[in-house]
């Protein structure tokens, strides 16, 4: 359980005790445990392999502890990341996932879903809602939904009114208990759309990270999140163990 | 009503005080740049008019409204809101009790009129508090200056209409990316402006103008956002 102690500056997270201003490393289930169920988090990165680690660690740990596990894989980009991981020699078993396919063609994982694609996100986001309605999450156990490839759909976006069509269906899911979602987005990708989406995003999300990768792991900021004590943190993962038992 | 105590962290006292110092007929914006200045504002805002006896009515563009209160249920806050009232503009997500729903209108001559009208019929003759969020989507939406100029008209008209305590609660990075760059011509209007920034763990309040640093000779107020979910 995570609970926070009164004062500012310390807060206490699995017996383990975090200072403000001071860079801990965390682990994966101890991240998650800090998500509330009906969050919708950005997480923003640079180039890197963050897709990959946060695909690899996501698949584990929901397996081994029993936690859907949904993806949404928008044209095709769910593979690519497998095939990236592929190459880096991580094995990623993604049998137990069910993945919402919009768009491409390149079908993977355990039980997919198709979202029919369409340019006029009104259709496009009434699509998916059919899709969603009987998804595998609950309130007592919601899934965690790792989202791939959003920036895709948005370059269909022709122009502002679309692009909050868009946004607004995101939306809806903001603060629904059957999941905890993970809204990957590629920083540089994001800037070069109109300047307003970035700013979007991160208002409607709950959570925002942004993380910074270093050559055996990567650094977290929180910059937003709905427990305030979290806000302004920062934490370290080590991604050097996931290679371990490579023969 | 000289003495708000502007120093250190800001109290409840002090925040309310501040409060106190709009004026009816005026128009406040508030450009928020911070990560969670948006919530917490609205979320003091909500509670001051209840403890003020004074009904709320929040002009909900494009959901905006709707977002902030999911944020407000996944934070596990309760602002009330039995005083609040919602006009929706467009949008397809209803929060708090709606007073009417105006289909969002490519002419904002159309919209400005079925929107007073709404109004009118929702407040009948009680002062309020009126809260508008998502303003800058509603400016965003306009193809040329022209549309801008108009709406920002309009809330000139409404200067000195002393049924209406104006907030117009804007995020400032959102309306910077817009094209016809709108951001200007609405603070030239506003009565007062405040920034909301992110300082370290604490919010930051810069007032770019204000009657309160005129008559105190500050322009920025410290508050943290722990102490603000805990004053109601």
């Amino acid at each position: 359980m995570v609970y926070c102690s009164s004062g500012r500056k310390v807060f206490y997270l699995w017996g383990r005790r975090f200072r403000k201003g001071v860079t801990m490393e965390i682990t994966i289930p101890e991240l998650l445990e800090l998500v509330r169920p009906g969050e919708t988090v950005v997480v923003e990165y640079e180039t890197s392999y963050v897709p990959e680690f946060a695909l690899k660690l996501l698949a584990d740990y929901t397996r081994e502890n029993n936690v859907p596990f949904v993806i949404d894989d928008n044209f095709d980009s769910l593979y690519t990341v497998l095939v990236h991981c592929d190459m880096l020699g991580l094995e990623v078993d993604i049998d137990h996932a069910y993945v919402f396919k919009t768009g491409g063609k390149k079908e993977v994982g355990g039980t997919i879903k198709r979202v029919e694609f369409h340019p006029d996100p009104r259709v496009l986001v009434r699509n998916y809602d059919v899709a969603f309605a009987d998804t595998v999450g609950t309130s007592k156990n919601p899934a965690i939904n790792l989202i791939l490839g959003i920036e895709n759909l948005l370059y269909f976006v022709r122009d502002v009114r679309d692009f909050y069509r868009f946004l607004l269906g995101l939306q809806r899911y903001v603060g629904d208990k059957r999941r905890k979602a993970f809204y990957l987005i590629h920083i540089g990708l994001i800037r070069s759309l109109p300047p307003y989406v970035h700013p979007e995003l991160r208002r409607i999300a709950t959570s925002v990270w942004v993380f910074h990768s270093y050559p055996t792991g990567v650094k977290l900021s929180i910059l937003r999140s709905p427990d305030l004590d979290l806000v302004g943190r920062e934490f370290t993962i080590d991604v050097g163990g996931v290679f371990r038992g490579r023969s | 009503m000289v003495g708000v105590e502007l120093r250190g962290l800001a109290s409840k006292k002090a925040v309310v005080s501040m409060f106190n110092f709009v004026r009816f007929g005026g128009l406040i914006l508030i450009e928020n740049y911070s990560n969670i200045g948006a919530e917490l504002a609205l979320y003091a805002l909500l509670n001051y008019a209840y403890e003020r006896g004074l009904p709320v009515l929040v002009e909900d563009i494009f959901d905006a409204f709707a977002g902030y209160v999911r944020h407000f249920d996944v934070m596990g806050l309760t602002p009330p809101m039995e005083h609040v009232g919602v006009l929706k503009i467009g949008g397809v997500d209803e929060v708090g009790h709606v007073v009417d729903k105006i289909q969002f209108e490519v002419d904002p001559a159309l919209y400005l009129q079925k929107k007073e009208r709404a109004i009118a019929e929702a407040m009948g003759d009680d002062r309020y508090v009126y809260i508008v969020t998502g303003f800058e989507r509603l400016l965003g939406f306009q193809r040329d200056v022209k549309g801008v100029y108009v709406i920002v008209n309009h809330l000139r008209e409404n200067l000195g209409n002393d049924r209406r305590m104006s907030f117009n609660l804007i995020e400032g990075n959102v309306i910077r990316g817009f094209s016809t760059k709108p951001l200007p011509l609405l603070e030239g209007v506003a009565t007062s402006v405040v920034e909301l920034h992110d300082h370290g763990d604490m919010l930051l309040l810069r007032f770019r103008k204000s009657v309160l640093t005129l008559m105190e000779g500050k322009d920025e107020v410290l508050v943290q956002p722990l102490d603000v979910v805990g004053w109601w």
